[in-house]
């Protein structure tokens, strides 16, 4: 088995519904995982750092703990891209997170 | 749609083979039909269940053997997560090219101690494999 374990969604189609607070500054969600999630942001951090992030969608708001796995910076935006590992040290917060992540995937799939 | 005659054999098959260790025997084949871990039950003994479809976030055994491989949370965490609902048994035939995967219900069964009956179906792999090479999702 290899890493991206599970299904990856864009989240083009929940921006407006979507805010994301990432070392005290905005950043633009590009996808999310239940095990990763990709964002983008102005600031530069470096690879493997902890990172906290706060994630708001609709009602929902998350605490997220994750680790930089890589970055990269896009010429076009001047802004860049973070791949997160996410990890979570409770159970009621992972539970939160799936309930997220299984909800995408329900409204996609009706399953 | 597997063909009556197909389904027939493969049950006839795996009751003959897995009678000493479970009983009733209750399992489903399921493939990986896209990329979003969709899954579809191409075989299973309760015929109701056949050509249903549902996601990996749907079957608790699988979703298990994922959440220990991805380390978002530790093992503990993972125990606490699934205690009471070990009634089920995933077991992976394949994951690298086509994903394909059994599931056994322990649930009401008569049935070899778990760690006992794991290590019966990894020594049972390439019969299991043979089996159900024929079976597709088309």
């Amino acid at each position: 088995m290899s890493k991206n374990l599970f299904p990856i969604y864009d989240t083009h189609n929940l921006s407006g519904s979507l805010l994301v607070t990432f070392k005290d500054g905005s950043a633009d969600l590009i996808n999310i995982s239940l095990d990763h999630l990709t964002l983008m942001s102005g600031k530069r951090f470096i690879d493997n750092e902890e990172v906290q992030l706060s994630i708001v969608l609709g009602r929902n708001e998350i605490s997220l703990t994750g680790t930089i796995l890589n970055f990269k910076y896009i010429r076009e935006t001047k802004k860049y891209e973070y791949i997160i590992n996410l990890q979570f040290e409770s159970n009621d917060m992972f539970l939160r997170w799936f309930a997220i992540i299984k909800g995408i995937h329900r409204a996609r799939f009706k399953q | 749609m597997l063909l009556i005659d197909t389904h027939s054999k493969i049950q006839h098959d795996l009751e003959n083979f897995f009678c000493d260790m479970i009983s009733p025997l209750n399992i489903k084949y399921l493939q990986c039909s896209d990329s979003w871990l969709n899954f579809k039950t191409v075989f299973a003994t309760n015929i109701e269940e056949l050509d249903t479809v549902t996601s990996v976030y749907n079957i608790p055994s699988l979703m298990r053997v994922l959440l220990e491989k991805s380390n978002i949370i530790n093992e503990q965490s993972i125990n606490e997560l699934f205690t009471g609902n070990s009634t089920e048994i995933c077991f992976i035939l394949d994951w690298s090219t086509q994903k394909k995967i059994l599931v056994f219900s322990l649930d009401g069964a008569k049935h070899f101690a778990d760690m006992q009956f794991s290590k019966e179906i990894i020594l049972a792999r390439e019969y299991l494999i043979e089996l159900f090479s024929g079976v597709t999702n088309e």
